[in-house]
């Protein structure tokens, strides 16, 4: 079997307007994602998505398309779709960066090995190690008022655990924000922050000091990405497991992250990392070191939302103090795949289809493509 | 003042082909690179450039300058041009993680807020140290053969410094190194840069044989994350250790030093997001005890009269590595109508007013891409 061509397609799905996420590196309130179908020779197309926006790596559906068309596209032609981890080193070193746009293509190929032996990925993988995947809500960096009106929301769906967008607009605010949500979700819903890099070192300690009196459990990305001197001195001070984040692209900055004991858990991405292999990479990392990872979310769509439960279905040391970010659907007007996964409010069951185990509705892929 | 327009044109030109430059990362024949040009309310037009990379930054000429029509002139369009906090916030808001697009938006702002005070780009950046600027010419890691006819051709030009690829095959990187020792002369200050090319093992064995042809420097000898490796290598090396592929962020600067992985950090405006942000890392490494060379990803025109402002405003420079401020000597046009002021011997800030060079329009339409 041999890859004979990739088509693209940019969607935008509209968002739930109450629901729009904001935190200190923006507001996700548009999501110009690509779909990509890789073609064979044989009756098999691999389903991919690539889920970025230009303000997290510097791609969007236009970066996407042109990348695949001219770099990508050309370096995997031909060769055989079976194999995602023999032609890793051909995605990888067809273009620097662009991990998203790379993470679409490598996803596909899973999509296209699982079908051609009928199994679903995670199962391809070696999974399941289990079959119900814990999963958080998230909620904006609002005012107190309506992040505490979208918790509410989440917890009258049925989840049991999320985390409040913090580092905007300074510490006083931020604990006012989670005030607002611990006092309406009441004390049995696992609360943590999320702060995508908002805080400073004496922010992030003294927020860290405040929130364990409201019962918040973790911290997400206190600080810059880079700056894990400094993620190692807010998780020596506060009281609380610290999840990497923006920090945890690679396997090598998980190693770096792990020896300089700046957190106690990864967050990993299909996107970020650039596929399902590279994305299993970091989570062994973090397991050899002992730590945990958790999986992060981009506000994925049906597909990529996949790829993130067969990861998380097939490989060893989620950690549960931290559920998945496998929530995207609860954010969307639809989808571009026909059946929904099942995803639900607080658990998700991974796909048992071949492949990545969803399907394309070519009318939806129509009715929201990019114009 | 407001910006009223900002065009992104990408331009394909092509190296001279007796120069044509080869590194451990691989060779390119032409480089494909954006002219960004940005026109305020009062008609007058800055220009910057994206020099961009695909294989080592990962930014790429058709996209970049999509992501130019696309969000970031929307973003930019109103924001006054001599402000740089107005400015970055829009840029930010556009688009992140493309260093050089980010330092092109500068450029052309930058050029925009001098002319209008008929001052020199520098003078906004602090005045400048010094107007001239010692360089060294780089020879690529092609055959012996090869480099020694580059080399001898290089004679009587009055180049002090040379700068030697390596990283491919440790006997043949000494002995192109020997043949340009032989070439040149013992008076030539020698320095190697093996792209992340040597093992660990290699770089070590390489060391003597190199420190014995009188080679005073060693950049990026081992793979970026190998930070323990290269400050092994740097206490037994005998000479200096240079980081580059290494060296992006603060947070690397700060690491450097901590680490004591290199003695020397290589700096520029494109890799480094900006001129602002180059020097302040300057700053920043010279206060940590590290000294500061600048490189380069062969800038045109532009690019080059940019770097050469910013090494301008830089206070403290490496006494033994001088700047790759060559470029334009190795294209068949510079894009600008004087490139006069980089040389092979040395280079010197281009006077007059914004970034002292002028848009060649005849070049810009003779070597555009056409889509």
């Amino acid at each position: 079997m041999r890859i004979t061509r990739i088509r693209t397609t940019p969607v935008a799905v509209p968002m739930a307007p109450e629901r729009i996420i904001s935190g200190s590196s923006g507001t996700h309130d548009r999501s110009p994602f690509l779909i990509v179908e890789v073609e064979t020779d044989q009756d098999l197309v691999g389903l991919g998505e690539v889920s970025c926006t230009p303000v997290w790596s510097g791609e969007d559906s236009t970066t996407a398309a042109h990348v695949i068309d001219s770099y990508i596209g050309p370096a995997v032609a031909d060769l055989d779709p079976r194999s995602p981890e023999a032609a890793w080193p051909v995605i990888e070193g067809a273009i620097a960066g662009h991990k998203f746009t790379k993470a679409a293509v490598e996803m596909a190929l899973w999509d296209i090995a699982g079908k051609a032996v009928g199994l679903p990925v995670h199962r391809l993988l070696g999974g399941p190690v289990m079959t119900e995947i814990p999963t958080k809500f998230s909620v904006t960096g609002a005012t107190p008022d309506h992040a505490a009106e979208v918790a509410s929301w989440a917890v009258a769906q049925g989840f049991t655990a999320m985390k409040v967008k913090v580092g905007r607009g300074g510490v006083a605010t931020d604990v006012a924000r989670v005030t607002a949500v611990r006092e309406a979700i009441g004390d049995n819903i696992v609360l943590g922050v999320d702060a995508n890099c908002g805080w400073d070192r004496a922010e992030a300690i003294l927020a860290g000091r405040r929130l364990a009196g409201l019962g918040v459990s973790f911290m997400e990305q206190p600080v810059a990405a880079r700056d894990f001197a400094g993620m190692a001195e807010v998780r020596r001070r506060v009281e609380m497991p610290v999840v990497a984040d923006e920090s945890a692209g690679t396997a090598e900055d998980a190693a770096l992250l792990a020896i300089n004991e700046s957190c106690d858990i990864l967050s990993i991405y299909v996107g970020m990392s650039g596929g399902i292999a590279p994305a299993r990479r970091i989570a062994a990392v973090a397991t050899s070191f002992g730590l945990g990872w958790t999986i992060g979310s981009n506000l994925e769509l049906g597909i990529a939302l996949a790829a993130h439960m067969h990861i998380a279905a097939s490989t060893h040391g989620l950690d549960r103090r931290v559920p998945a970010d496998i929530l995207s659907p609860f954010y969307y007007e639809g989808d571009v795949i026909s059946e929904p996964l099942d995803v639900r409010a607080g658990v998700a069951l991974p796909p048992e289809g071949p492949g990545l185990g969803v399907r394309l509705d070519r009318d939806a892929l129509d009715r929201y493509r990019d114009r | 003042m407001k910006i009223v327009e900002i065009t992104a044109t990408p331009v394909e030109v092509p190296r001279l082909a007796h120069l044509l430059p080869k590194t451990a990362h691989g060779e390119v024949s032409a480089s494909r690179y954006v002219i960004l040009e940005i026109e305020d309310s009062s008609g007058m037009v800055g220009i910057g450039e994206v020099t961009c990379s695909p294989a080592w930054n990962g930014e790429e000429a058709l996209e970049t300058s999509r992501l130019v029509a696309g969000p970031l002139r929307s973003e930019l369009r109103g924001a006054d041009p001599r402000s740089w906090a107005d400015v970055s916030t829009g840029l930010d808001r556009a688009v992140r993680n493309r260093p050089f697009l980010r330092a092109a938006v500068e450029m052309a702002c930058l050029d925009l807020a001098a002319r209008h005070l008929a001052l020199p780009a520098h003078a906004l950046l602090g005045g400048a140290y010094r107007t001239t600027i010692a360089t060294k010419i780089v020879l690529p890691a092609r055959d012996i053969e090869t480099v020694r006819a580059m080399a001898e051709r290089l004679a009587g030009l009055e180049i002090a410094t040379v700068k030697v690829k390596v990283g491919l095959d440790v006997d043949q990187d000494i002995a192109r190194v020997a043949a340009v020792r032989k070439a040149l002369g013992p008076e030539v200050r020698i320095t190697v840069d093996a792209n992340e090319g040597w093992s660990p093992a290699e770089a070590r064995s390489a060391m003597d044989p190199l420190r014995a042809l009188g080679v005073v420097a060693a950049e990026q000898p081992l793979p970026r994350y190998d930070w323990e490796a290269s400050a092994e290598l740097r206490r037994t090396g005998g000479m200096a250790v240079m980081g580059d592929e290494s060296i992006w962020t603060r947070e690397d600067v700060v690491r450097a030093a901590r680490t004591g992985a290199f003695d020397t950090v290589s700096l520029y405006p494109g890799k480094c997001g900006g001129l602002r942000r180059t020097i302040a890392l300057a700053d920043l490494a010279h206060g940590l005890g590290l000294a500061v060379s600048y490189g380069s990803n062969l800038e045109l025109g532009i690019g080059a009269a940019a770097i050469a402002h910013t090494v301008a405003s830089t206070r403290q420079l490496s006494p033994l590595v001088p700047a790759d401020l060559i470029g334009p000597l190795y294209f068949e046009s510079t894009m600008v109508e004087d490139a006069g002021f980089v040389g092979w011997a040395g280079a010197t800030v281009p006077p007059g007013t914004g970034l002292g060079v002028a848009l060649d329009r005849t070049a810009l339409h003779r070597y555009r891409i056409r889509l």
